[in-house]
Formats: structure tokens, C-alpha cells, sequence
């Protein structure tokens, strides 16, 4: 790009007239923040030491069989076949189609990702239905929303300290959060769950 | 990470660039910025172990998808676009640089998504072609193809807009689709 362009393309930064967000406006988002405690579906690392060492000993004792026993990460086809399985299990919204996959052809997966995807868009779906029946008074659709929730909830892999990333799920700590999403949105409050929707839908 | 370290690394991450988060989606589209500012800063504090050395590019890419999920299937674009022509321009704009930023808007719109965005990230983000590309996920060499596209078709544009039959659009700024 000659500069020319480059002065003339930020002559007209639409940002230079925008004013930092006000302290007390960054204080509460910042402090919005840090209330949400629900972990990546990472493994937490805030685990006792203690767990950690008997982790790592159990590990180390038992190398040979466990590195026997590791199961190895899946290929796109198995993600496929896999996929086309649970779908059959997991009911959606009228009107709701699945999405499809878009696996780059030499890559691996996490055991179970397939179910993740599923229950990533089924609850997507359901939560985004949960809301729009209880705002039309709609109470069929709630009691079927929180339903299929609880049974979504249920099929949440966890994944287990000391297990391997690949081995998929999700922590304690993500599995209570979406418990406390329900619970929430059982007593009327769907702030969680628009959150939810904001951050993962 | 204990609590403590990682909220203070998360504060540090925060102060530091939350401005360059809400302006490059401000530059994109008002309405949303702090809403994704804040929904990025999110995914920061839930992923803060994944965050790399050099945390803008990362968290600019964040914030590109968030927002292109929002846009996606709600029809806001094209609600969006119909606003932007009914507002006005700024009162104390001179004519002649109110001209010349709506053919700037007009110009940049006609481009492909990914090529207008290259040229943005480089324009008003400043950011390097390997920067670049961490936040669109392509190499460095796809920048530099995008780039060069980009340069030459907003040029083209930019002609076309100045000639009297080209006819520019006009757009004040309200977000780039």
C-alpha cells in the first residue's frame, strides 16, 4: 500500500473519536468479569498439590500399562460416524437444524467431540427456546426447555484430574456452573443462560 | 495458577488492552463494542492459560468471532445498513472531509470481508502481517496475498468514487459490515 493510502485510511479511523470507557464502567465490567468462575473446558490447575502428586506418582508407577491403555485421538471419520449417532439421540427445537461439520481432513480429535459438538448446539438451542417460551408465556415450552437442559446437562462428559487433555469433558467447576445456569433459569432468572447463549452460541 | 496471580494477570491483560479491543470492534460496529468487549474479556478470564505471550492479536481474534457470530442468522446486518443511511454526518465535519471518509466507507465496503479486514488491521490497528494473521487465523503469506488484493481493489475503488459518474455512497460512520 503506498502511504498515501495508509494516511488517507487512518484520516478517517472511525476510533479517534472514541473515548475510553469511564473507570467506574470498567471497574464494573472488569468486576463482572472475575464473577464468573466457570473454568475452560481445560482441566483446572488450581487443584491441591497433594492431588497432584498422587496423580503424578500413580502415573509414573504405572507408565507402561498406562501408556498401553491411552486412547488415541480421533480422526475426522470417526468425528463423523460419531456425530451422526449421537444426533439421532438429542432432540432440538422444532425448526432447528444441525449444523454441519467442518473437520480439516489430517487433523485429530479429543475423545468425544462429537458429543461435545451436539450438546454445545442442543443446549444452544434449548436455552434459546427456554427463554423465548417463558417471554411468550409459553409454559409447555419452559417445562420441555428445562427437560431437555437436565438431560443435556446429564450427557456432559467430566473429565476426571490426571486424565489427559484429549480425553475431552469438562471439569467440575464447568459442570456446576451449568447446574447453577439451570437452577437459575428454573426460578426465572435467564441472565445466565443469556450469557451462555452470548458466549458460546 | 493460584487465584490470586491469575486475577492479577487477568487485571494486567485487561487494563492493558481493553481500549484496542472496544475500538477495533467501535471501528466495526458501535452498537456491539462494549457488549463484545466485555464477552471477550470473558473468554480471556475462562481461557487465561491459553492466552499467549503477545495477548492483542489473540484477543482481537476473540472478538472477531464473537462479533461475526452475533451478526450471523439475526439479521442485524441488513438493519444495520438501513440505519446508516438515514444518520446524518457530523455537524462540524468540512464538506470536503466528509466526502472524502464516505468514499473511504464506500470503497472499503465493496471489499471482500477478510481482504477489507487485512487492510484494516494494517491501516487502523497497526498490526504486522504475522500479527495480522494470528488474528484471522491464515498464515502470513495469505496476508500478504489479501493485502495486496485489498490495496489495489480499495485504489480502483477509491478512482471510481471520484469520477463524476462513479457516484459515491453516502455512508457516516456507523459500522463496517
Amino acid at each position: 500500500m503506498t502511504p498515501d493510502t495508509i494516511d488517507l485510511l487512518r484520516r478517517h479511523d472511525p476510533a479517534r473519536a472514541l473515548r475510553p470507557l469511564p473507570d467506574a464502567r470498567a471497574s464494573a465490567m472488569r468486576a463482572a468479569i472475575l464473577r464468573d468462575s466457570a473454568p475452560a473446558r481445560r482441566p483446572s490447575r488450581r487443584r491441591p498439590a497433594v492431588a497432584a502428586a498422587v496423580a503424578a506418582a500413580a502415573l509414573l508407577v504405572g507408565a507402561a500399562a498406562v501408556y498401553s491403555s491411552i486412547p488415541g485421538d480421533d480422526d475426522a471419520a470417526t468425528v463423523r460416524r460419531e456425530y451422526a449417532a449421537v444426533k439421532r439421540t438429542i432432540d432440538l427445537p422444532r425448526g432447528v437444524r444441525w449444523r454441519p461439520l467442518d473437520l480439516p481432513r489430517n487433523a485429530v480429535f479429543g475423545q468425544g467431540y462429537a458429543l461435545q459438538f451436539a450438546i454445545g448446539q442442543a443446549q444452544c438451542a434449548w436455552y434459546g427456546h427456554w427463554i423465548a417460551a417463558a417471554r411468550a408465556g409459553d409454559d409447555a415450552g419452559v417445562v420441555r426447555s428445562y427437560a431437555e437442559a437436565l438431560q443435556l446437562r446429564r450427557r456432559l462428559p467430566l473429565h476426571r484430574a490426571g486424565q489427559l487433555e484429549d480425553a475431552g469433558g469438562y471439569t467440575r467447576g464447568t459442570l456446576a456452573a451449568t447446574d447453577r445456569e439451570i437452577a437459575a433459569a428454573q426460578r426465572g432468572e435467564f441472565a445466565p443462560l443469556r450469557q451462555f447463549l452470548r458466549a458460546n452460541c | 495458577m493460584p487465584d490470586d496471580l491469575r486475577e492479577a494477570r487477568f487485571t494486567e491483560l485487561f487494563d492493558a488492552h481493553r481500549e484496542a479491543v472496544r475500538a477495533y470492534l467501535w471501528r466495526r460496529d458501535p452498537e456491539l463494542a462494549d457488549d463484545v468487549t466485555a464477552e471477550t474479556f470473558l473468554v480471556c478470564w475462562r481461557r487465561l492459560d491459553a492466552v499467549p505471550r503477545e495477548p492483542l492479536p489473540w484477543l482481537l481474534g476473540v472478538a472477531r468471532n464473537i462479533r461475526l457470530n452475533q451478526r450471523r442468522g439475526d439479521g442485524r446486518r441488513a438493519r444495520l445498513e438501513l440505519r446508516l443511511r438515514a444518520e446524518p454526518a457530523a455537524p462540524d465535519d468540512p464538506a470536503a472531509t466528509v466526502d472524502e471518509r464516505d468514499a473511504v466507507h464506500a470503497a472499503l465496503r465493496n471489499l471482500d470481508e477478510r481482504d477489507r479486514e487485512v487492510l484494516l488491521l494494517t491501516a487502523w490497528e497497526r498490526l504486522s502481517r504475522d500479527e495480522i494473521a494470528e488474528v484471522l487465523g491464515c498464515t502470513r503469506a495469505n496476508v500478504a496475498v489479501r493485502l495486496l488484493r485489498a490495496r489495489r481493489r480499495l485504489a480502483r475503488e477509491l478512482a471510481v468514487a471520484e469520477t463524476p459518474a462513479g457516484g459515491s455512497t453516502l455512508f457516516s460512520h456507523g459500522g463496517l459490515s
